[in-house]
């Protein structure tokens, strides 16, 4: 068996991290749903976006949110959660765990300054190339349409060349939970 | 006032599978009872749900439901409507209504359990028909069922024990208070006695064959009671009465703002001054952050607790009720004539009619939120009233899971 894909991967080269900027931090709060339901701090979007109207407001977040990048630390207040269980529609009988979907209910300020960091590492993983063409979940633009039209194409080229092309499908049940801790970080 | 009582108020009536006087029940008693058992529930084809099989849709059966109840019954089985159902009201919550299949998976009988700390109170709701089917059902399984605090239902057995007319006490009625000892159960006169079941057929005499049990008959005696008044359309006449458990019945409640409300504006007023307030200084150490984070979170919860209050929660009531419906409905409350009956079930069409068209044209016409349609047209969701199993094993404590 290949077990190179376990390899260390090669160190790429270090770039800065631009502090986040105003039009950044009210971008991310823009798409936000007025209808989503608030984490354990009561506020809603339509809430944080009133506050929001204030520049200082803008200031105190945009440096709290630089500080964690440059710190390298989380706050509590941002990992306060509320774990709602909710049971899926239109079963017969709820008597198996499956049957119910978990949701957590992050506090939205925290949210929003994960939205701008995530903003950043989407920009950034196109611009300097670094997720794997094939790779099309997680990634922005990406869909399940661009991986079926990848297959389609393999399979309509090994026509092309005369071949006979078959597909073994596979899926891994609780792939992510199941990973080595040591293989993620 | 709920919520201050331990008692679980029980009304239990065979409805004769009418789905408009339920619907009535439904709506008029949350104020006065915790559990309704139902024996005979009508159960119908309501409309059609797309499909992924079929062109015509799969058809949606049930009962009635509403919004203060929480809807608990065995899902048919090779298309035998259920005889038993029992709708729990929401105040209830705190106790963790479940629908007992573990114990009992019959069709006509139903066991609803109650947790309170420690304590496990059982609850079983019977329609026995003329074949004794459930009473046979209990008698051989009685072994594996644990102490019940009450039961009651359409037994249809009479005997000279419950009705003074009747001058036998014949193998159905042994075995039945056999089955209730075994339970610990007794038999319970209630403070009114007479006669449970009028037949609409007149040449029948009345009789009485719906009964109660609870652990002590003595001291349900006055807590049990017949209640002509709302027999309504139907020919069994209700019993009502209650359970008395060890501790007081918490509600359910929770703080909040009402959306667009002047508390949520002042809310907001305050966050706005608030947040901009505070000091930021160096940022440079997690302690920092944690500070400024802190100082944050101090804002919003002061604001939340200045602003927000106490609410007991309640589901929105039906929609398309309205006055006519309650006009019609105490005229035939008063007059109790079968023409003001049908009268009230032409009104409530009339009024259900009228409020869904407004709502089809709104969503058609105005919002054009059609997704908002998919509400009344998706499979019932049955509420999770049943313990999560494991191994075979139903999962009650938090330790089982």
């Amino acid at each position: 068996m290949d077990l190179s894909v376990l390899d260390p991967l090669p160190t790429l080269q270090e770039r800065d991290w631009p502090p986040f900027s105003a039009l950044e931090l009210t971008d991310a709060l823009v798409s936000c749903s007025s209808r989503s339901s608030p984490g354990p701090d009561h506020i809603t979007w339509v809430h944080l976006k009133a506050i929001l109207e204030s520049h200082k407001a803008i200031q105190i977040l945009l440096d709290l949110a630089n500080a964690c990048i440059q710190v390298g630390h989380w706050p509590k207040h941002f990992k306060d959660s509320i774990l709602v269980i909710i049971p899926k529609p239109g079963k017969p009988s709820y008597s198996t765990p499956k049957l119910f979907r978990p949701i957590v209910l992050l506090n939205t300020i925290g949210k929003l300054i994960e939205k701008m960091i995530s903003n950043c590492l989407q920009f950034d993983m196109i611009k300097y190339d670094l997720v794997h063409p094939n790779q099309v979940g997680g990634v922005r633009q990406r869909s399940t349409e661009d991986a079926g039209l990848f297959l389609t194409h393999l399979v309509r080229t090994g026509w092309a060349k005369g071949k006979k092309t078959s597909v073994v499908a596979f899926d891994i049940a609780q792939f992510f939970p199941s990973l080595n801790h040591a293989i993620i970080r | 006032m709920p919520g201050k009582t331990k008692d679980i108020r029980v009304y239990s009536h065979n409805v004769a599978k009418n789905y408009m006087y339920l619907n009535v029940l439904l709506k008029t008693l949350y104020k006065d009872f915790d559990v309704l058992f139902v024996q005979e529930p009508p159960w119908r084809t309501i409309r059609q749900a797309p499909s992924s099989s079929n062109k015509e849709g799969d058809d949606v059966t049930g009962a009635p439901m509403h919004p203060e109840w929480l809807y608990m019954v065995r899902p048919p089985e090779n298309d035998q409507a259920p005889r038993v159902m029992a709708f729990v009201s929401k105040r209830l919550a705190r106790l963790c209504p479940s629908m007992r299949r573990d114990l009992v998976n019959h069709r006509n009988i139903f066991v609803l359990s109650l947790f309170q700390g420690n304590n496990t109170y059982n609850l079983m709701n019977v329609y026995s028909d003329d074949d004794n089917t459930a009473i046979l059902y209990l008698r051989d399984h009685v072994d594996k069922l644990p102490s019940f605090q009450f039961m009651g239902g359409d037994f249809n057995i009479h005997s000279r024990v419950w009705d003074s007319n009747v001058t036998h006490h014949q193998w159905a009625a042994i075995t039945l208070l056999e089955i209730a000892a075994d339970l610990d159960l007794e038999w319970t006169q209630p403070s009114n006695p007479g006669p449970t079941f009028i037949s609409h057929n007149k040449d029948l005499r009345p009789s009485v064959i719906d009964l109660m049990f609870h652990q002590i008959s003595d001291s349900a005696r006055l807590r049990t009671n017949r209640d002509p008044d709302r027999k309504g359309p139907t020919d069994h006449i209700l019993l009502t009465t209650s359970v008395i458990l060890d501790s007081v019945i918490e509600g359910v409640t929770r703080r909040s703002i009402a959306r667009g409300s002047e508390a949520e504006k002042a809310f907001i007023n305050d966050l706005k001054t608030g947040v901009p307030a505070i000091i930021v200084g160096t940022l440079n150490t997690p302690a920092d952050i944690d500070r400024v984070a802190q100082a944050l979170a101090d804002v919003l919860s002061t604001a939340w607790d200045k602003h927000s209050k106490e609410v007991c929660i309640t589901k929105h009531f039906q929609p398309w009720w309205d006055d006519k419906c309650t006009e019609s409905l105490s005229q035939y409350k008063t007059e109790k004539l079968e023409e003001s009956w049908l009268a009230f079930r032409r009104t409530v069409k009339a009024a259900k009619r009228k409020f869904f068209d407004s709502q089809i044209e709104d969503i058609a016409l105005l919002n054009k939120h059609l997704w908002d349609l998919m509400e009344w047209v998706k499979q019932r969701k049955l509420p999770a009233c049943e313990a999560i199993q494991y191994n075979g094993q139903s999962c009650h404590e938090m330790d089982d899971l």
